[in-house]
């Protein structure tokens, strides 16, 4: 089991590497620190000394990933590959085009995006796994029949419609609570209610066809035909029987994503003002902050290969047949 | 009054486009204290039979008429809340596979007391004496520590004695068993009978034993109702069915058996019919086509953080083999004992660890991949599971040339389809069978369709792993008879890689037995078939259930 | 010449896949065990009517597709010259709706604009009022009061026409299917009605009938009206909303096409070879994986941005630029979206590899390359097929969101995204300008939708776990 872990943990580092040469490579090569000076600057207008400037300003002045002029060891350190890409590895991300401190940014700006993200996940889940339940109960019915014609219809709709049209309904015609906007403490409360619902009511219909196709795919088995052959009521066989089976797959499922819901949602964050991480990128993708950018890809690289690391972790609690050599 | 009454049962499977009818007008009646053997064919309708009774079909199965009494009531009249009163206390069921029939994320004392505690409402610290009760009843080792196991530490025949228990949990009057030893190997199977057949004298339960096994209907049955497509062909005393079988479908089962009282003899498929020069033409030969000396295959374990071998599976450790041309050697074992890696080994299809195949004179271990390919044609293989043997997306035309192509065998596209249509003749398949898909075909046919496959490339010697293994008996028969055929046509030579005491002793000329990966016992068939010398070998022997024919 | 044909980088690769599809479809004919499934598919009822709705959205597309410049005129006989405005077929079919730009927003069907305005009227006196359209309902002298009695009229003529087109299209049919079934005519109509046939042609005909018509009274009111009003620049909506279909398909089907091959052999070789080309694949497609695909994606268009601003003079027009970006934008969701197929015939092969006709091909002495081709490929190619249906109404949900936050296609490009990108802040107007978001959800809903329910039925028909053992 600990060497199994070990074993994962020590994976993870060729894969961050993998990811530090990708984001090296399309942001460094693909494109030259003078090409993001130009668009920074303006086409036109821009000499080379302004151009000069601005690389110096934020260190892409150095040679990509050998320095001839620097002394022994620092041939490689002076280098923007160092400096920029291999300090990723212990969470050194610099500080954006913009002359501020990402580090600082992102640990202030992760904890609107998990008031979020977390009610998000929690009650989404319960819903979709309640809702799953009740159709896989009455499978093969017609109540079956038009609760998968509608989830197919529900995750029809883009995220897009949901949201304005949420917006538009509840913000807009009913006033019930604020269109947008955030606070702290107890006030973020009325802000925070519109997208956790219209996030929560987006994905039902997914969520819900999903997690019916699993248990429909539990109910099928031998051992559901044992717990009928003894008796037991079908909510019995269902949820002690089913239930407990099925909450295998969908458990690891949600692991997964656990870590990255300190990202936040890109789309959600950014139709709500919510200073979360999710706006927070989505601006930086509208400024071209390659800095912000850059790291952002890397931080969410990492999130999720914890998040792998864990679900293979969480398998061998759930599932007793799981031992890990 | 009888325990059990079925009459008139009509059970209909629908579809998505048509519908079966898998029982038609299914009558028949249980006692108290009896064994009732419910036998047939893949197909027959059995296990639908048995469901019906518990009322557990799958959806898309329905009862369309008939009545089935439980101690003078109609369960068919029940509601389904009801009818959960009955499952478990009244009427228990068994199923045939241990290995998916338990909960796997329950614990196993969890799953016993669930109907105890459902239907007579004991507490629980009670409930749990008694399981572990009957754990000890059921013959578990160490029945306590097994309560808080997971179904998956236990071997399978472990787990249907766990599956035993769980029926027995609430004392049910009725006790189906559908084809509860169908999974396990030979010896477990005779321990898990006589536990049955025990257990029902003690608790003087009606048993409905479901089985395509003539075999275990002889050693365990009272009375026996034989099923073909969805009907019963016959009802009788167990005594009178072997003695004198009154419908001729249920002489041709008993006639397709093989056995060693048969050698020689064609096993009857339609009519009986003998073939008394086949053993004779045989002659003996001084140097064997096919020997495999010292073989071993080992597996490596690795464990760690850089997945280091920190030991071997020895799945094959030792094992020498003499094929002599003309003949047949069975590999007998049970599950897992290594047989069917010897023979995928001697191919070469698995990497071998040490010892030497020498084939004609030749060490096939050696050869490089050249070379190799240039034998290929002269030692063949076939498959056990006819299933998955053939490729679904290709022409049997196709499959069956495939192996000439490759192995250039003829290069002449026209010669090549003359070729399949002789196969094809040969093997008894109708001529159009090669412009047909693998799906169109039934298992035996598609055995046959392997079979022409393996002869295309005209081999010495086939490697038959298990060939019949997935057939029913009067399919597993028809086949049997093939190969004895085209040996004798074609003078081949046979490694018959099986757990089928039955089949060896009709068909070997040697027998080798192999227990744990290495050869425990070798000689003449009649030699270690009459007179075994080593105690697994008798055990192996005595575990076999008998037909005592005249 | 009238005119000269253009075709663009994508138009190449749509012709292609076309192309693909069709000899696809004439190869399944022949074979059994591929028409059997499909067969199945088409049996469904809502197998047949999506797939009917979306040949509809793929034949526009496949017109909007073929593109070419038009001869200018008044130029001399000798020397031929063309426009440098690239249209397509679709837009000479919609060309009133095309040409008839309004000044600004106007509601859908309306004959004025939405706001008011100051107007000098014939006196000479300026005067706040909601000016007439130029182009919408331009042809009545009254509209208040004859408007509506004119759209009914239209309305009629077009259903008329339509019913009559189809009526006929269908009868022709029966009446085939009667000679080559030797059957009379009336019993064949008759069994048409009841809807008894082996294949559900009573709801493809109700299907194509609908679609027909809307066609039709689409076409009529369209050129007399704006059916769904005008956006900020006077532009009919309707018109936006079509082109836009073929921005979908394209990034749907485009990508599929890019990520098949390297999905296929990698996921292939890593489950057959296994070892280190395992463990490389693995390991390339697992850091791909990890990668969230929005920030990959967002990444790669920012820098494609860049690129094009930097090096703008290497366009020769709008639209080839616009085409380049759809282009790249296909190209990374397919590197971002291989992962998962790859992943999935990685498994297969593993199964596939120990079955015994595998074996049995090893034993006759088969090539590695011939068992991969003839033996594991075509037997993965359901899930194939399956990935590629349930992928593609994802594809054009992704394209909506990612041009809503501008790292989608070229802002020139028509496409749902964009209409809603550019629609979303009109919604807090007051009264709100609902008909751009509104025109756009249901050509959007109605393409995801049937592709969503075809590939339901694309499933249960082709995955052998759920359609049972043959």
């Amino acid at each position: 089991m600990i060497a199994y872990i070990v074993r994962r943990v020590l994976y993870a580092f060729p894969l961050l590497l993998g990811i530090n040469l990708i984001t090296f490579v399309l942001f460094f090569v693909v494109n030259s620190p003078d090409d993001m000076a130009k668009n920074q600057l303006g086409q036109k207008h821009t000499t080379a000394q302004q151009i000069e400037d601005w690389k110096r300003e934020r260190g892409y002045n150095l040679p990509l990933i050998y320095n001839e002029d620097a002394s022994a060891g620092a041939k490689f350190t002076e280098t923007i590959f160092y400096q920029k890409s291999i300090r990723l590895f212990v969470f050194d991300f610099g500080s954006s085009d913009s002359g501020r401190d990402i580090s600082y940014d992102i640990a202030n700006r992760m904890w609107p995006s998990l008031t979020i993200a977390v009610p998000h996940l929690i009650v989404g889940l319960l819903i979709t796994i309640t809702f799953a339940l009740l159709i896989a109960f009455f499978r093969a019915s017609y109540i079956d029949y038009w609760a998968v014609i509608i989830c197919v219809a529900l995750m029809s709709i883009s995220t897009l419609f949901y949201i304005i049209g949420g917006q538009f309904i509840i913000g807009k015609l009913l006033k019930v609570v604020p269109i947008s906007g955030y606070d702290t403490g107890l006030d973020a409360l009325k802000f925070l209610i519109l997208p956790v619902i219209i996030g929560i009511v987006g994905g039902i219909g997914s969520g819900t066809r999903w997690y019916r196709t699993i248990f429909l795919e539990e109910i099928g088995k031998d051992y559901v035909r044992t717990a009928r052959s003894k008796g037991i009521s079908e909510q019995l066989v269902l949820f002690r029987h089913v239930l407990r089976n099925a909450l295998i797959p969908i458990l690891t499922g949600v692991v997964v994503v656990l870590p990255l819901l300190f990202m936040g949602s890109l789309l959600t964050e950014n139709f709500f003002g919510i200073p979360g991480l999710g706006s927070y990128t989505i601006d930086a993708i509208n400024r071209q902050d390659f800095a912000i950018v850059r790291s952002m890809v890397y931080l969410g690289s990492v999130l999720y290969i914890i998040g792998l690391i864990l679900t293979d972790i969480s398998y061998t609690l759930v599932d007793p047949r799981i031992r890990l050599s | 009054m009888s325990l059990l009454k079925v009459n008139h049962l009509y059970t209909d499977i629908k579809l998505s486009d048509r519908t079966i009818h898998a029982a038609k007008d299914v009558s028949f009646e249980v006692n108290a204290s009896e064994t009732f053997a419910l036998v047939g064919e893949s197909g027959s309708g059995k296990s639908i039979t048995a469901l019906s009774i518990a009322r557990l079909l799958p959806d898309a199965a329905k009862i369309t008429q008939g009545e089935i009494f439980l101690q003078g009531k109609n369960l068919l009249e029940y509601s389904e809340r009801d009818m959960r009163s009955i499952r478990g206390s009244k009427i228990s069921m068994i199923f045939q596979e241990p290995m998916t029939s338990l909960n796997p994320v329950i614990k196993i004392g969890d799953q016993i007391i669930e109907s105890m505690i459902h239907h007579e409402k004991v507490p629980k610290a009670i409930a749990r004496n008694r399981c572990l009760d009957l754990l000890n009843a059921v013959g578990l080792p160490s029945a306590k520590r097994n309560m808080n196991e997971y179904p998956h530490q236990l071997s399978g025949g472990m787990r249907q004695r766990i599956m035993i228990a769980i029926a027995l949990a609430a004392n049910p009057d009725v006790l189906i068993a559908d084809e509860p030893t169908t999974a396990l190997d030979v010896t477990i199977q005779a321990q898990v009978l006589e536990l049955l057949k025990n257990l029902q004298e003690e608790l003087k339960m009606g048993l409905v034993f479901i089985t395509h096994n003539l075999g275990i209907v002889h050693q365990i049955a009272d009375r026996v109702a034989v099923m073909r497509y969805g009907e019963i062909v016959e009802t009788t005393s167990s005594e009178t069915f072997f003695a004198k079988p009154q419908h001729a479908y249920s002489q041709q089962l008993l006639n397709a058996i093989p056995s060693i009282h048969k050698r020689g003899l064609r096993l009857s498929v339609d009519s009986e019919q003998s073939v008394e020069s086949m053993s004779s033409s045989i002659e003996m030969h001084d140097y064997p086509v096919l020997n495999v000396d010292r073989l071993k295959v080992h597996f490596p374990i690795r464990k760690g953080v850089f997945k280091r071998v920190i030991g071997h599976v020895k799945a094959v450790n030792d094992v020498s083999l003499k094929l002599y041309p003309g003949k047949t050697l069975a590999l007998v074992g049970e599950s897992g004992c290594g047989k069917t890696t010897v023979g995928k080994s001697i191919v070469r299809l698995l990497d071998v660890t040490d010892g030497d195949v020498m084939f004609q004179g030749q060490n096939l271990l050696s050869l490089n991949s050249e070379a190799l390919r240039a034998r290929r044609s002269e030692l063949q293989i076939v498959f056990q599971d006819p299933y998955s043997s053939l490729n679904p997306r290709m022409l049997v035309g196709d499959i069956i040339e495939e192996g000439m192509v490759s192995l250039g065998v003829e290069h002449n596209a026209d010669q090549r389809r003359l070729i399949v249509v002789k196969l094809l003749r040969q093997v008894g398949l109708p001529e159009d069978a090669s412009n047909r898909y693998p799906h169109e075909f039934s298992g035996g046919q598609r055995q046959r369709i392997c079979i022409a496959r393996a002869l295309a490339v005209k081999p010495q010697v086939i490697i038959c792993d298990e060939p019949t293994s997935a057939l029913d008996v009067s399919v597993q028969a028809q086949v049997l008879n093939l190969l004895k055929d085209l040996q004798v046509e074609l003078d081949m030579s046979y490694l018959f890689i099986t757990h089928d005491m039955s089949v060896v002793s009709y068909l070997a000329d040697d027998v080798a037995v192999m227990h744990q990966g290495v050869i425990v016992e070798n000689g003449s068939a009649l030699d270690v078939l009459q007179n075994p010398q080593h105690d697994y070998t008798k055990k192996l022997l005595s575990a076999v259930p008998k037909l005592h024919l005249h | 010449m009238l005119f000269q044909p253009v075709i663009l980088i994508t138009d190449a690769l749509f012709f292609a896949l076309t192309t693909v599809i069709f000899v696809f479809v004439m190869i399944a004919r022949k074979k059994e065990h591929l028409r059997r499934p499909w067969g199945k598919v088409i049996k469904r009822t809502t197998g047949a009517v999506a797939l009917v709705v979306l040949i509809c959205y793929y034949s526009i597309a496949l017109l909007d597709s073929m593109h070419f410049r038009l001869k200018l005129e008044n130029v001399t006989q000798s020397e031929y010259q063309y426009s440098n405005e690239i249209l397509s077929v679709l837009d000479v079919l919609m060309a009133s709706m095309r040409t008839q730009v309004e000044k600004t927003f106007s509601a859908p069907l309306a004959v004025q604009l939405f706001s008011k305005e100051m107007v000098q009227q014939d006196d000479g006196s300026m005067q706040q009022i909601y000016p007439r359209l130029k182009y919408g309902g331009a042809h009545l002298d009254d509209p208040l009061s004859e408007k509506s009695k004119d759209l009914v009229k239209i309305s009629i003529r077009a259903i008329v026409m339509a019913i009559l087109c189809w009526a006929g299209f269908w009868l022709l049919t029966v009446w085939r299917n009667s000679k080559s079934k030797h059957s009379s005519f009336s019993a064949s109509l008759q069994r048409f009605v009841s809807g008894d046939s082996e294949y559900p042609l009573r709801a493809i005909a109700i299907t194509t009938g609908l679609i027909t018509i809307a066609i039709f009274v689409s076409m009529f009111v369209g050129s007399k009206y704006h059916l769904f009003g005008t956006d900020k620049v006077g532009q009919d909506v309707f018109y936006q909303a079509i082109k836009s279909i073929r921005t979908g398909i394209l990034i749907g089907a485009l990508t599929t096409l890019v990520m098949l091959p390297v999905a296929i052999t990698l996921g292939a070789m890593a489950g057959f070879f296994r070892g280190w080309v395992d463990d490389v694949i693995q390991y390339i497609y697992t850091t791909l994986n990890s990668i969230p695909h929005v920030l990959l994606i967002a990444a790669s268009v920012l820098l494609l941005q860049v690129y094009m601003s930097n090096n703008a003079e290497g366009f020769d027009s709008l639209t080839e630029r616009a085409d380049l970006r759809l282009l790249f934008l296909c190209l990374i969701l397919g590197i971002t979206s291989w992962t998962g197929l790859c992943r999935l015939l990685r498994a297969e092969t593993f199964k596939l590899r120990e079955m015994e006709y595998i074996q049995a091909a090893t034993a006759f002495g088969v090539t590695k390359s011939n068992i991969l081709a003839r033996h594991i490929m075509p037997n993965f190619m359901h899930i194939v097929l399956i990935t590629v249906v349930l992928d593609f109404s994802g594809l054009v949900l992704a394209e909506a969101v990612l041009s809503y936050i501008n790292i989608g296609v070229d802002p020139a490009t028509h496409s749902w995204g964009n209409m809603i990108n550019q629609a979303r802040l009109e919604m807090a107007r007051d009264p709100a300008v609902w008909w751009s978001l509104t025109a756009a959800f249901i050509f959007m809903f109605t393409l995801v939708l049937f592709a969503n329910l075809f590939a339901d039925v694309v499933r249960d028909a082709l995955d052998p776990r759920i359609s049972g053992s043959e």
